[in-house]
């Protein structure tokens, strides 16, 4: 009889195991609930589609900046729009341009929401007509842009 | 005890320090899944102060602090307790309020859009922030976007006072 190397456990090997099946533990990303937004995706991994909802809710921040952009540029641009837009005496046209992007901010959320509900919009096309949106936002903002646009 | 432009200096300073903090807890639970019940808590918390403060820094700053700011001064006046004028009356100093003071003033409302749609998009779709990685880089770029746009306002507000002459906000 053969004594067993030093140090080392004898391992017993019962024959029936270089035959049995490889049994195949589910992990837990594979166990977990279906995905109940319907987007499909897993856990760490990104969905191609978004939520019709969740698209919507990130477009209109879009849209908020983008008005409030465009509200500074017209007030510049345009004397009779920055008239308009002096709802405030105390705070100038940044009063209405604040109200202006405040009120249309909502309203178009509430829009998109209806409209996309149901719909399950590519996540490139929503972060991609976002960033143009936050785009305008940041370029209408910033005095250099308007102050060009104005001809100042 | 404090007068009204005290305390609105101090409402708006306060607000905005709490929107730059609730950006830092924010962010770590973006960039690294929240698994615990703590760091979902942390994100809730963070989201949501984060909107609310941006819209209490933006709506403070606009109505209380900045009439005072650009208030015209009488003839004859001073001009050490209107900053605006007091800017605009030298080649020196006039690019802190066409530059700084016109930036700060417009892109700091960008801030409160981007932060509300994170918060909501917590809030109401969280287990879809947990499981799809795309979805949460978008909000931590709208949540960056959200704080750069308040830090530029903050810095430009900060320096702008230690140019000009802010008697209008400590009387």
């Amino acid at each position: 009889m053969q004594a067993p190397a030093r140090g080392r456990t004898p391992q017993v090997v019962p024959a029936e195991a270089a035959t049995a099946p490889i049994a195949v533990r589910p992990t837990p990303r594979a166990a977990q609930p279906a995905d109940s937004s319907g987007t499909g995706s897993t856990e760490g991994t990104p969905s191609q589609n978004v939520d019709g909802r969740v698209a919507a809710t990130i477009i209109a921040a879009g849209v908020g900046c983008a008005a409030f952009g465009v509200a500074v540029v017209l007030a510049e641009s345009i004397s009779v729009v920055k008239q308009w837009l002096t709802l405030s005496s105390a705070v100038g046209p940044l009063s209405g341009k604040a109200v202006a992007a405040v009120v249309i901010y909502p309203v178009v959320w509430l829009v998109l929401h209806v409209a996309l509900r149901n719909a399950q919009p590519k996540t490139t096309t929503v972060t991609g007509w976002t960033a143009v949106l936050l785009t305008i936002g940041l370029l209408g903002t910033f005095p250099p842009v308007y102050g060009l646009i104005a001809g100042h | 005890m404090f007068t009204a432009n005290q305390l609105f200096l101090i409402v708006h300073i306060a607000v905005s320090v709490v929107f730059l903090h609730a950006f830092a807890g924010g962010l770590a639970t973006f960039i690294r899944e929240p698994t615990g019940p703590i760091a979902r808590r942390i994100q809730i918390a963070s989201v949501i102060g984060m909107a609310l403060t941006a819209w209490a820094t933006v709506i403070s700053g606009t109505w209380l602090i900045y009439p005072g700011y650009r208030a015209e001064p009488p003839a004859g006046a001073s001009l050490d307790a209107y900053p605006r004028s007091w800017l605009l009356s030298s080649d020196a100093t006039a690019w802190w309020h066409t530059f700084g003071m016109e930036w700060k003033e417009h892109i700091g409302w960008l801030a409160p859009f981007l932060a509300t749609a994170v918060a909501v998009v917590v809030l109401a779709h969280g287990d879809l922030v947990r499981r799809d990685r795309r979805i949460r880089r978008v909000l931590t770029a709208m949540f960056t976007t959200a704080f750069v746009a308040t830090l530029v306002a903050a810095g430009l507000g900060a320096a702008i006072n230690k140019v000009a002459p802010n008697d209008f906000l400590l009387n």
